[in-house]
């Protein structure tokens, strides 16, 4: 077990123990990351904020219930995880462009797509596009750089389905980039389709 | 490399691509994916798409300004409710099984009465959800239809990243009956639970039908 994951584990043991300066602690290590990730998939300042906070409420109310048979970073992106796919279904969220506001991304839906957006740009407008399931494992894997393991054990499924995942949500890109009209980028891209 | 060997391992490599570009793989598995992936053009191509999608996942041209709430206002929020929250976890076991029967009666209500109402479509026997079936949760039939030219190995594909799936048959028609089992939902989780299986790239329709008592 490495330093940090058996320091967290301390620190969790004594969360359980309502331990005030041990919850601020953990506090401190994830509020920032759990808040981006929570951003960059809300698209919302506030509900960035609410989800967050409401992962490190269930942390403290949960703590005692932790058995140790993950890393404690891959069980507060579990819940992490579970609060985000139970908000975006609830909500039914058009997910937004990193870094746009809900209208803006519309917007830039319906605009010449060649000559307004590079093709980065698409590609994220690609991902916001994908069910949320598969949107939230790419963010894991990608953002949160979880391994294959950590993330199906973040997600309570099997390996075979993270990677069933990953696979269904880099196709919905290529199609959805297709579908756009987004020119291909490379000449080898076109003979990959399954 | 020989074509027969690039085969071979082209699916495991494919597979592993992601955690290759997030660098989590072992040493050994890398170096084998990256080898494999020199010799193979799918293979190059697919690499290069998962690059793109983590460059799109990192390269956000926006950071967040992260707030800076402070641990005590969180504490703050669960003592105002206070100890209640904790002591919610103790909540009589009894009570709980109640309010859940009732939740399954209604949703079990309304699901029949919607069925009853398409009752062409399904010759499925609806019976009253009673607590029994909360152990273990109830199984509920997903119609699934798939687009033309989807082939079983696909449509194996597609049922295995569904969630709760306990099992599935296939008819004659080719399509699936997948039996999914959820622990009292409500009608809006079985609604989006419908429409983001049809937004999988291959289904043309997912209906939930029927539910069904697991057998005792």
């Amino acid at each position: 077990m490495d330093n940090t994951n058996a320091a967290e584990l301390l620190l969790l043991r004594r969360v359980a123990k309502d331990d005030d300066k041990a919850f601020g602690e953990l506090f401190k290590n994830y509020y920032p990351r759990l808040f981006t990730f929570l951003f960059r998939l809300t698209g919302s300042h506030g509900c960035a904020e609410e989800l967050a906070n409401d992962v490190l409420l269930t942390l403290w109310e949960t703590a005692g219930r932790f058995r140790g048979e993950s890393r404690v970073s891959t069980w507060v992106f579990g819940i992490a995880y579970r609060k985000a796919l139970a908000h975006l279904r609830k909500r039914k969220l058009k997910l937004v462009s990193f870094g746009d506001n809900d209208q803006a991304s519309q917007a830039a839906i319906s605009i010449d797509l060649n000559s307004q957006l590079e093709r980065e740009d698409w590609v994220r407008c690609s991902i916001d596009e994908l069910p949320p399931k598969q949107k939230l494992t790419v963010m894991l894997v990608y953002f949160l750089g979880l391994s294959c393991a950590e993330t199906a054990i973040a997600t309570d499924v099997p390996v075979s389905t993270v990677k069933t995942r990953m696979f269904h949500a880099r196709r919905n890109m290529k199609q959805y980039l297709a579908a756009s009209g987004v020119p291909r980028q490379r000449e080898k891209d076109s003979g990959n389709e399954e | 490399m020989k074509n027969s060997d690039l085969n071979k391992c082209c699916h495991e490599s494919r597979e592993e691509i992601p955690w290759l570009l997030n660098g989590t793989l072992s040493e050994s598995a890398a170096a084998a994916v990256t080898e494999h992936i020199q010799h193979c053009n799918v293979c190059q191509a697919d690499f290069e798409s998962h690059t793109q999608l983590r460059d799109a996942v990192l390269g956000s041209q926006v950071t967040p300004m992260v707030p800076t709430p402070k641990p005590e206002e969180i504490l703050g929020i669960v003592r105002a409710g206070s100890s209640s929250r904790r002591r919610s976890r103790q909540l009589p076991s009894g009570l709980i099984a109640l309010a859940a029967s009732i939740a399954v009666l209604a949703v079990a209500t309304v699901l029949s009465f919607s069925f009853y109402r398409d009752g062409a479509e399904s010759n499925q026997v609806f019976e009253t959800a009673t607590s029994e079936g909360l152990s273990g949760g109830i199984d509920y039939i997903l119609q699934l239809q798939f687009e033309d030219g989807v082939t079983r190995l696909e449509k194996d594909e597609i049922v295995g990243q569904l969630d709760d799936v306990v099992k599935w048959t296939m008819s004659d028609s080719g399509n699936y009956e997948v039996h999914v089992q959820l622990n009292a939902p409500s009608l809006a989780v079985l609604k989006d639970y419908e429409e983001d299986t049809t937004t999988i790239s291959g289904v043309h329709s997912a209906k939930f039908t029927a539910l069904q008592l697991p057998v005792r």
